[in-house]
């Protein structure tokens, strides 16, 4: 059974990753998705051979659990489903953003239309990432269910989560508990903004977050490459949470980890930027081969630092210096070229168009960080979700630790130094108001990486408890 | 001995986080939903989205879609953030472009004509007026 999900998901996900350079291939050749492309890569998806070996699992979870885990899954994907499908989206971002996009590229899959093109058309946020409109206006003009992508991105996030649990550890217990801890989180089933139904790419992009998070901790590279690459074409925060796994993995210095990473990370931001310059430049100028020369540096820097710190005998203290270097460079590089060769006053460039506010707003950081602590502990409703990793880790902090827990702990780090420095660079001057809207979204995103996080913590913890 | 109770009390904490979880379901994932599919079913899309932010305008945008061909072009002007932001999606096809982007007396715009109508006894272009609680329409 595990195997034929383990199957299914990696077919699903190649789909999806094949579709959206597809579409987004088509997008920037000035002509409209072909309805075939989301069947042809489906096939195609199917045809590719899946090489990988699922332990036994040394513990089995008693049956009535197991029937209780799929009663529950089953009724909060029944739930998101008639959500989804019942209407349009019905907050926000939904309607004005995600939606609108949907509903012009349904009727006609192309960006060469006014509603993309004419800067003077009211289109919100015009340079947000395309692939989850495609995909829902691909889906739409054949079976009228586009919607379904909402419930589709649920089952993935899931899916990887138990599988990589059970690949890891082996124990079943601990993957279905993890599993259902992780999608009752209220916050992302709830009928609210950025949960998976809300319209938002929010829950796409926890999907995704979520599949590079399994892919570290269950070790396979594939899953990590097609995380890090639907997440770069599924929302802006995709391009900085990429540069945090690429940048951790550098860290930790896990070669083959790290070149899936890269190549996952650079081959959509090579796309994604692409796309938003075409956009920008209304189709006049195509940055795609200076962008892939680009990209194709960064990723032999990346990958030529660690060989070279690898030949040095893993010189931990060189590494861990040039290492501060690193970070900054790849949390930032994806922003920046965002913010130039796409739209100056779009979602990157209105943060980083006055850089100086990241000094000059140093005393929000308290703020900041105690809004951090309402909304991840108490209002964002999510649960225990956020109180485990801290807890896990110092519990487990002297225990000999594993590359594939340090690389996802340090990549969440990141992920906080990214979200501070949002709040930080921000245009909205309302603090409170931008936490509050703003902040369970961005927790949501890394809310299966944090329960993978602590699910391997505790059972490095268990391990460690019992007698040898 | 120590770490056998920490795995106890984190096993402890992950099945009151489960547990919490279920005990949401029936009122906040099941009935919620059903109560906000209702509602959005029984007010219409713009009601819904625009009052349930609370904002103003709902009339204004059913007034437009039934006095306007679906292939136009509408002006706006006044503040794009807020209740404007909605426009967009709840009059599509129809494309909003500022009063500005258009010369006065001009009849179209990249080859679709402007939304002309009769309101409050004046017949003119017609011109969706945004604020951060509401829009109005106007013709002029």
């Amino acid at each position: 059974m595990s195997r034929w999900f383990d199957r299914a998901l990696f077919a699903l996900l190649l789909t999806l990753a094949m579709f959206g350079a597809g579409a987004i291939g088509c997008l920037l050749a000035h002509v409209a998705v072909p309805d075939w492309l989301l069947p042809a890569c489906a096939v195609v998806a199917v045809l590719v051979p899946r090489r990988t070996t699922l332990p036994p699992a040394s513990r089995s979870a008693p049956p009535r659990a197991r029937i209780a885990a799929a009663a529950t899954l089953a009724v909060l994907v029944a739930a998101l489903a008639y959500g989804s499908l019942a209407t349009a989206s019905r907050h926000w971002d939904g309607a004005v953003a995600w939606d609108a996009k949907a509903q012009r590229l349904a009727d006609a899959p192309t960006l060469e239309q006014p509603y993309f093109r004419d800067t003077n058309v009211f289109c919100h946020s015009r340079d947000y990432p395309l692939l989850q409109p495609v995909l829902i206006a691909t889906i739409e003009r054949s079976t009228g269910a586009g919607r379904l992508v909402f419930v589709l991105a649920f089952a993935i996030a899931v899916a990887a989560l138990g599988l990589a649990l059970l690949r890891r550890t082996g124990d079943e217990r601990i993957a279905l508990g993890a599993t259902l801890a992780f999608a009752l989180t209220p916050n992302l089933v709830n009928p609210t903004s950025g949960g998976f139904d809300s319209g938002y790419a929010d829950g796409l992009l926890c999907a995704c977050i979520t599949v590079a998070a399994a892919g570290v901790i269950a070790g396979d590279r594939i899953w990590l490459a097609l995380g890090l690459f639907l997440a770069v074409l599924t929302k802006p925060e995709g391009l900085p949470y990429g540069g945090a796994f690429v940048a951790a993995v550098w860290l930790v210095g896990d070669g083959g980890m790290l070149r899936a990473a890269t190549v996952g990370w650079l081959a959509a931001a090579t796309l994604q930027l692409s796309l938003q310059h075409d956009l920008a430049t209304n189709g006049t100028e195509r940055a795609l081969p200076l962008l892939l020369i680009g990209c194709a540096v960064l990723g032999a820097a990346v990958l030529g630092s660690d060989r070279w710190l690898v030949r040095r005998a893993g010189d931990a203290r060189l590494r861990t210096r040039l290492g501060l270097l690193m970070v900054a460079l790849l949390l930032v590089v994806g922003p920046l070229l965002a913010a130039c060769v796409g739209d100056v006053a779009g979602s990157f460039g209105a943060y980083l168009n006055a850089p100086s506010r990241l000094w000059s707003r140093l005393e929000r950081l308290p703020a900041v960080l105690a809004g951090f602590g309402e909304f991840a502990l108490w209002r964002g409703a999510f649960g225990l979700t956020w109180l485990l990793p801290p807890c896990l880790w110092l519990l487990t902090r002297r225990l000999p630790n594993d590359k594939a827990r340090r690389v996802l702990g340090v990549a969440m780090l990141l992920f906080v130094a990214v979200w501070i420095a949002a709040f930080l660079l921000s245009p909205i001057e309302d603090l409170q108001h931008h936490l509050r809207s703003t902040l369970p979204r961005l927790l949501d995103h890394a809310t299966g990486a944090a329960w993978l996080f602590s699910a391997a913590c505790w059972h490095r913890l268990c391990a460690a408890s019992q007698p040898h | 001995m120590k770490r056998v109770g920490a795995t106890s009390v984190v096993l402890v904490l992950a099945l009151i986080h489960i547990g919490w979880g279920l005990a949401r379901v029936p009122g906040k994932v099941l009935s919620r939903r059903i109560g906000d599919v209702r509602a959005y079913r029984e007010q219409g899309p713009t009601r819904y989205l625009l009052e349930n932010n609370g904002m103003g305008g709902a009339e204004a945008l059913q007034w437009v879609r039934e006095h306007t061909p679906e292939h136009c072009v509408v002006l706006w002007t006044g503040d794009p953030k807020g209740a404007l932001e909605f426009a967009p999606s709840l009059i599509a096809p129809r494309l909003v472009i500022p009063i500005g982007a258009c010369p006065p007396g001009a009849q179209d715009y990249a080859g679709l004509p402007l939304a002309i109508a009769e309101h409050g006894g004046r017949r003119g272009r017609v011109l969706l007026i945004g604020s951060p609680d509401g829009i109005t329409v106007e013709v002029r």
